[in-house]
């Protein structure tokens, strides 16, 4: 699965650089994330809840961070093993000064996934990959957004498993919107994805 | 010859049991205090186990045991290798057959690596998430043009360039022939893999009764002897010890004759082990990566015709995908090699192939078990030479078809039986002629084609011709029994997995017995009944055990004879056997029922005399000295929607020709259902691998297998070119159904865009696929 991408955050820099390396905040603003440890000097060690339609299970990874340019650019590696598979490959984060306090990341990766998560899981993998990158980083935004300015109006809450479940659902049926020929199946998971949410909301 | 019951439309003995839900299957045996079995499988398609962590898992509540490769000891063989290379010069072949638990190297996803035996199965599988498996990946090799290559990670470290086999065989020479052709066709064909997807998954269950010492095991095996030879062989047993019963199974189509998989190596050890019966059914998931695939090839092939359409020669070369391990040998490949030939006479032959293994599921016979691809290539490199010679598809093959006194035919090269390729007999021309008359080719060309084009409907029409190889041996047996009761009792050691034995087989008995079809009780698959033979493969069921049927059928009636003959004092010429009895010919009265005459020939007080039998009973074995082979030709009309690509089938035409017929309605059911699994190959299945061997579909929400809708109603004719190899001059009949459909579907969708240059060089097809072979060739004169 190759990912590829740009965001902008609403911050200078350094701050965003400060922000990506801080496991605190890293755990609050990815989704499933349920532990999130500094293991070693750029090692981290993390643990995720991840449903990828019809699977879902724990995922333990260990990340290491390499070729650190501050503030510019790093490479990630990242080795995730759960009950319903596996991901493993390597991510490139650059960030571009874009004005003063404006920051455009670029990410690519590209991640091998196997087990159940392949095998099963595959129609849906795409899209949920897309969503949780793009809501971990529209969380991190609002994040630094309060670091930056405490008494800005967006106060960080860090997002809820059944918000970004509702994410997902959203970028789901926007994809199924371009994919038509999928689309009963899609209406099929996201009525899953919904029920989901009703559980944990009720 | 007027017959009662043989060739008659007979209504299954079996169906009764079937439709009421009362038939056997492995999973209904259930057995007090029984365990239930579930395995760790790798996620990885390549890989070396680092270490595994059993502790979680042991301390579970209700966890019996928890086993690895390292805890199976000496019990730890590689299966053996079923079919070993044919006697063909300069062969290659490195051995590599599959393990019961992997041990230091993952080489599949899928692969079975932890064993877990629980109370129950919902036990057994939390079980399994609690092991810690750490497997350090590798490079998997998934594709098989790349596999040869040096760069190319191995998947045995020991078998250099991936290499299981390598095979040349030639007739003539073709690269004397082929300057001397007017038209040489030159392509590369791709066929893929798919799955049988049997509507039961595997599944066995095992008993060891530690007083009686008794090892019994119900098995979804279509060879249940073999199987019983082999535990016993590797625990150590008497094979009068173990008895192997093989009930009714939810469909076989060959993967199910893989022996052994691990799971029917491990369940007998485990309950001999606990000493309790064990249990393990195949979930649909394990399925798509546990039970053996079929069909990934790439052929690179050439034909060189004369201008007036005859074949000069064929050249092809090709590449299969063996799977991880090749525990079947080359009988796929060879196959493909071997069926390509088809109906014609090609004079000048030159194919070469290279198995490979890959880090994805075995491959062994899947229906049709690599003709298809033979068939496809062939039929394709036809229609291609006839466009060029501006003939029809019609005349190319009615010009090159073996003609009846050419029989038996030699194509000079080695079989999958390891016998020469002798055809037995066929007679091509008259089915084609007949399938032309059905389909009314020249009316669909001529006149609907173009007036529905008018309307704006793409509508194509394909016609084309195969050969099966069917009814190989080595033998099959089985034991006629008279009872008391006057019904019959009838025991082969073949098993059964829904072609109607239970109907066939009492015919060919009834017929010579003159006894209703519904008095023969027919037993298969059960170890304990029937000791010898090997299994249920090749489309062999009816030629090889059902010839035995007869000879066994026929030796009673000499029994019966000779009984009655004393009984009624007179000869066994003046006697007629018929009606459920034996009387004089003409004197009504002096008769004595079949059942009396039983009771009779088992005595309870007297003596039987020296050099007799009791009994009005017999086994007979038939072996028959080569397969026998079977033809067909299909026809189809299909129509694309030009928005969607879909394809609508119109019409189906197979006309069959398997010999003589024992029952046609079972043939037809035999037919439809080949064709429906054909029809799934060519546009809807295909195993989607990733390029680290990870299968992307592996659900039935995701792997479309045609359902009712899509499968019509297939019309057809029966010819009968009875085969000389056997008393009942019967051929197989089993895989005609799925073997030319590919080729088939590409003929007939590109005759639908006649218009465009479309070329059609791949099978499976989908709407999807379609879609981007249209947009890739040019414009379409007319839309």
């Amino acid at each position: 699965m190759k990912l590829e991408g740009e965001f902008t955050f609403k911050g200078p820099r350094e701050e965003v650089w400060d922000l990506l390396q801080d496991p605190d905040v890293l755990i609050t603003a990815l989704p499933g994330a349920k532990k999130m440890e500094k293991t070693g000097d750029d090692k981290y060690e993390a643990e995720m809840e991840v449903k990828v339609g019809p699977v879902s299970g724990t995922f333990s990874s260990n990340i290491e961070l390499s070729d650190k340019v501050e503030p510019e650019s790093y490479k990630m590696v990242v080795n995730g093993k759960g009950k319903s598979g596996f991901v493993k490959g390597k991510a490139t984060i650059c960030l571009e000064e874009k004005t003063q306090d404006e920051t455009l990341m670029k990410y690519t990766a590209d991640l091998q996934v196997g087990g159940k998560l392949a095998s099963v899981g595959q129609r849906l993998l795409d899209t949920v990959g897309k969503s949780m990158a793009r809501q971990s980083l529209e969380a991190m935004n609002t994040a630094l957004e309060y670091q930056i300015d405490p008494r800005a109006k967006t106060e960080y809450i860090p997002p809820s498993q059944a918000k970004f479940a509702a994410g997902v659902a959203k970028d789901v049926a926007g994809d199924s919107m371009k994919n038509p020929k999928f689309w009963t199946f899609i209406i099929l998971a996201s009525a899953g994805i919904a029920a989901t949410i009703w559980y944990f909301t009720k | 010859m007027a017959t009662r019951y043989f060739g008659q439309r007979i209504r299954r003995n079996e169906d009764p049991r079937l439709l009421t839900g009362q038939a056997l299957f492995t999973d209904d045996v259930n057995l007090p205090n029984m365990l239930h079995v579930a395995f760790y499988r790798s996620d990885y398609a390549h890989g070396k186990i680092i270490s595994i962590n059993t502790e979680e898992a042991k301390k579970r509540k209700g966890v019996i045991g928890v086993y690895t490769a390292e805890d199976l000891g000496d019990y730890w063989q590689r299966g053996p290798l079923l079919v070993p290379p044919p006697p063909i010069k300069d062969i290659v072949f490195n051995e590599r057959t599959q393990v019961p638990l992997a041990k230091d190297k993952i080489c599949h996803a899928g692969e079975a690596v932890v064993m877990v035996v629980a109370e129950s199965r919902y036990i057994a599988e939390d079980a399994v998430e609690d092991l810690e498996v750490d497997i350090d990946p590798i490079d998997a090799v998934v594709d098989i043009e790349k596999a040869l290559s040096d760069e190319s990670p191995l998947v045995h470290d020991d078998i250099a360039k991936n290499m299981a086999a390598h095979v040349v065989q030639e007739k003539g020479s073709y690269s004397a022939i082929r300057d001397q052709a007017d038209v040489v066709i030159s392509k590369k064909f791709l066929y893929d893999r798919g799955t049988a997807a049997a509507m039961e998954n595997r599944g066995v269950v095992a008993n060891w009764d530690e007083r009686n010492q008794q090892l019994t095991i119900w098995d979804t095996t279509q060879a249940p002897i073999p199987i019983r030879n082999g535990l016993a062989s590797m625990l150590g047993l008497s094979q009068s010890q173990v008895r192997v019963i093989a009930p009714f199974i939810g469909g076989g189509f060959g993967p199910k004759i893989m022996m052994f998989y691990p799971e029917e190596v491990l369940i007998p050890w485990v309950s001999k082990k606990l000493k309790r019966p064990v249990k393990w059914i195949e979930d649909r998931e394990e399925n798509f990566f546990s039970t053996t695939q079929e069909r990934g090839q790439v052929h690179e092939a050439e034909i060189a015709v004369s201008s007036d359409g005859k074949i000069l020669g064929v050249r092809d070369v090709f590449i299969h995908d063996a799977g991880a391990y090749a525990p079947y040998g080359l009988t796929v490949p060879i196959n493909s090699q071997c069926t390509l030939l088809g109906c014609y006479h090609v004079p000048n032959y030159y194919s070469e192939f290279t198995a490979v293994f890959t880090n994805k599921p075995i491959v062994t016979p899947y229906r049709g078990a690599g003709r298809q691809h033979g068939v496809f290539v062939m039929e394709r490199l036809l229609d291609l030479a006839a466009q060029k010679l501006g003939i029809t598809p019609v005349e190319i093959r009615s010009k090159n078809f073996i003609q009846q006194e050419d029989f038996p035919y030699n194509n000079e090269i080695i079989y999958q039986d390891f016998s020469p390729l002798i055809y037995d007999s066929g007679n091509y021309a008259p089915a084609l002629k007949r399938a032309v008359e059905l389909i009314e080719y020249d009316k669909f060309i001529k006149e609907e084609q173009p007036r529905l084009l008018k309307e704006g409907k793409r509508l194509g029409i394909g016609i084309v011709s195969y050969v099966e190889g069917t009814g190989i041996g080595p033998y099959e047996g089985a034991r006629v029994t008279v009872e008391p009761s006057g019904k019959i009792n009838l025991v082969t050691g073949i098993g059964t997995q829904g072609q109607g034995h239970f109907t066939s087989f009492a015919q060919i008995v009834s017929e010579v017995l003159d006894v209703p079809v519904a008095d023969v009780r027919v037993v298969t698959g059960d170890t304990l009944e029937f000791g010898w033979g090997s299994g249920t493969f090749a489309s062999r069921g009816a030629v090889v055990a059902g010839s035995a049927c007869h000879e066994a059928a026929i030796a009673v009636k000499k029994k019966i004879k000779k009984l009655a003959s004393e009984v009624l004092e007179a000869s066994e010429e003046d006697l007629e056997v018929g009606n459920g009895k034996v009387q004089v010919k003409g004197v009504p009265d002096a008769s004595i029922s079949l059942g009396e005459l039983a009771a009779r020939a088992n005595p309870l007080r007297g003596a039987v005399k020296p050099g007799t039998e009791p009994g009005l009973e017999a086994t007979s074995y038939f072996g028959p000295s080569r397969g026998t082979t079977a033809s067909g030709v299909h026809a189809i009309i299909v129509s694309v929607d030009p928005e969607t690509f879909l394809v609508n089938i119109e019409r189906y035409i197979v006309v069959h020709d398997c010999g003589r017929v024992i029952n046609p309605m079972i043939l037809d059911g035999q037919i439809q259902g080949g064709v429906a699994q054909g029809i799934g190959n060519a546009f809807y299945e295909q195993l989607c691998f990733d390029e680290n061997g990870q299968l992307l579909n592996a659900s039935f929400m995701d792997y479309l297998i045609p359902t009712s809708l899509d499968v019509p109603k297939i019309e057809g004719d029966h010819i009968e070119t009875p085969s000389p190899l056997n008393p009942l001059g019967v051929k197989g009949a089993g895989e005609a159904g799925s073997i030319p459909v590919g080729a088939l579907y590409a003929q007939a969708i590109e005759n639908a865009f006649r218009d465009c240059d479309l070329e059609i060089l791949e099978i499976p097809l989908s709407p999807n696929r379609l879609y981007e072979l249209c947009s890739q060739a040019k414009e379409c004169g007319e839309k």
